[in-house]
């Protein structure tokens, strides 16, 4: 059991400063876009790899470090929300409900082309 | 350097957290620990993101470790959807869509609810 926390939180890791690599990337185009496009962007990327990894003929080892670890710490879930609260609260409910359909919508698309991988 | 390191750390303690409920919790419907950890994780976050700068002397890296490194990576959207596609791809679309309505409802309520909190909070601590 210890192994395989671990190897998920070692992955988490790499996940997270994937995320926060991208996020400082993208930063210019925060002013751009209303629509938060770069939390958009690795939401539904992870999405695709995650079904990928989890259809793959790969050991449960791997599964977790590249699955719950790395895609489970590049996607975030609590941004995702934390952002549509602040929208919604800034009046910006259109954008707000937009982001959450397209999150949604998009995320389970790709996950289901990365089943098809 | 020392933001990066931050996230590392903090985002192995999140990751493995979730692994760790993950492995010991065994609910029939396995998913619904998700969703915990997500709705869970939405709240924090809302509720720290001003909260934890204003309130605590603690340097800008250790809160970007906090909220992007241990909260971001124990939330997690890929699995939300995977198991979503799961779910309605074994005959259970009822339960698929329970699933997305639970997470992103109460998800949007907890998120909220940490939101308005953390502006209660330090407007009370300014007056």
């Amino acid at each position: 059991m210890f192994i395989m926390i671990l190897l998920a939180g070692c992955g988490a890791a790499v996940g997270a400063l994937c995320r926060f690599g991208l996020m400082q990337l993208a930063q210019p185009l925060n002013s751009r876009y209303q629509l938060p496009v770069t939390t958009l962007f690795i939401n539904l990327t992870g999405a695709l790899l995650l079904g990928w990894i989890l259809t793959a003929p790969l050991a449960i080892h791997q599964q977790v470090f590249l699955g719950t670890g790395i895609m489970g710490g590049y996607t975030t879930f609590s941004t995702m929300i934390n952002e549509v609260v602040l929208l919604g609260r800034n009046h910006r409910h259109h954008i707000a409900r937009l982001y959450l359909a397209l999150s949604l919508i998009g995320g389970l698309l790709m996950v289901f082309l990365g089943t098809l991988i | 350097m020392k933001k990066i390191l931050a996230i590392a750390i903090f985002a192995m303690l999140g990751g493995g957290l979730r692994e760790l409920l993950s492995l010991i919790v065994t609910w029939p419907q396995h998913f619904w620990i998700t969703c915990l950890i997500n709705v869970t994780g939405a709240f924090v976050l809302s509720l720290i993101t001003k909260l934890l700068p204003a309130w605590l002397p603690v340097s800008e890296d250790i809160v970007i470790g906090i909220s992007v490194g241990f909260v971001g990576s124990f939330t997690t959207f890929s699995t939300f959807t995977f198991e979503t596609l799961q779910a309605y791809q074994t005959g259970h679309s009822v339960l698929a869509l329970t699933y997305i309505i639970v997470s992103l409802g109460l998800g949007w309520l907890a998120g909220l609810a940490g939101n308005l909190l953390s502006d209660h909070l330090i407007s009370e601590e300014v007056y």
